[in-house]
């Protein structure tokens, strides 16, 4: 009887505290994706950077983001401008267009430390299909 | 009974493990503040700040050369740690970038250097810099620099000056035979050993 319920005790806490575990993993919120690895891999190939004539390869509708560039970028499949300043990029009616894209984003900047940065910090957040434009 | 509570076990550990699945590294903090200190000018320094820092052998400052092995043995700014872009991830960076000093990237070009300052920034380590337009914009200024005219004033006398060091302290580094290179960097790295406080 004694073992027995030494027993029930221990499943209980172990119990309580493995949901204890779950329930504060759940409730951290972290705006960030885990493993920045994954999130970054594309800019250590390069393949996140795309230039007029890749545009036109892709069928998917294009939004195109247009952080201070002067270049004007045709492509047909552009659905979408979105003109912004840098800093504006995570205003909720931004974020929540880019977020809510089903397609390709596409980063336009005529400084390329500007592109990268932000590319980054999109890329962190889980945002898939960002590419940044590389002029000819 | 037993079989019962086995099964309920295994599938809370399951779960836990799943939800704690994650990367070596993970960024953290507000996406807003991450946005505003990674937009911030300050962290772009020229290559003439560069430049005096190199010459005048500051020790809070310390450069990353992001390039690939190879292209650091060919050629680097003096007293550069070559710390890989594509590595970047890979590595302790604890040990290498949180040492209480400003962290300098460089590439050939703007990008790797600055994904490595939002990462860098991301996971915690503030004190995270650029040289703006990597080791293009160093030769455009530093190495090809000239002047000409037939008044200098005492402030661009001072900055052809400090140039002029740079380009001859990098020009002599990378002219080594690659045995003295090697010793060079070993040299430098027992120096900041010794700085940090560690022994030889």
């Amino acid at each position: 009887m004694k073992r027995q319920r030494g027993f029930i005790i221990v499943v209980i806490c172990t119990i309580g505290l493995l949901l204890t575990l779950i329930v504060v993993k759940g409730i951290t919120h972290n705006h960030f994706r885990n493993n920045a690895e994954k999130w970054s891999e594309k800019s250590f190939d390069r393949s996140n950077l795309i230039d007029l004539k890749g545009l036109q390869t892709f069928k998917a509708d294009i939004l195109l983001i247009n952080l201070n560039s002067k270049e004007q970028i045709q492509s047909k499949n552009i659905t979408a401008t979105l003109d912004i300043e840098p800093d504006q990029i995570l205003e909720n009616s931004n974020f929540r267009t880019i977020h809510d894209h089903k397609g390709i984003i596409v980063l336009a900047s005529d400084d390329q430390a500007v592109s990268a940065r932000i590319w980054m910090l999109l890329s962190q957040m889980g945002i898939k299909q960002l590419y940044i434009f590389i002029p000819d | 009974m037993r079989l019962k509570i086995s099964i309920l076990l295994l599938l809370l550990g399951l779960i836990l493990a799943f939800m704690s699945q994650s990367g070596k590294y993970s960024m953290h903090g507000s996406p807003d503040l991450l946005l505003t200190s990674s937009l911030d000018p300050a962290t772009f320094l020229t290559p003439d700040q560069v430049a005096r820092a190199i010459v005048n052998e500051d020790t809070t400052l310390r450069i990353f050369d992001l390039r690939n092995a190879s292209e650091f043995e060919k050629s680097s700014l003096p007293g550069a740690i070559n710390l890989p872009y594509a590595k970047f991830l890979e590595m302790e960076l604890r040990s290498i970038l949180d040492q209480g000093m400003k962290n300098v990237f460089y590439s050939s070009d703007d990008l790797d250097a600055n994904y490595a300052l939002v990462l860098a920034k991301g996971l915690g380590f503030s004190e995270s810099y650029v040289m703006k337009g990597g080791l293009e914009a160093w030769n455009n200024v530093i190495m090809n620099s000239s002047f000409s005219g037939d008044r200098i004033t005492a402030r661009e006398n001072a900055l052809y000056e400090i140039r002029a060091r740079a380009k001859k302290m990098y020009t002599e580094i990378n002219s080594m035979p690659d045995s003295l290179k090697v010793k060079y960097r070993a040299s430098l790295e027992i120096e900041r050993k010794k700085l940090d406080g560690g022994c030889e």
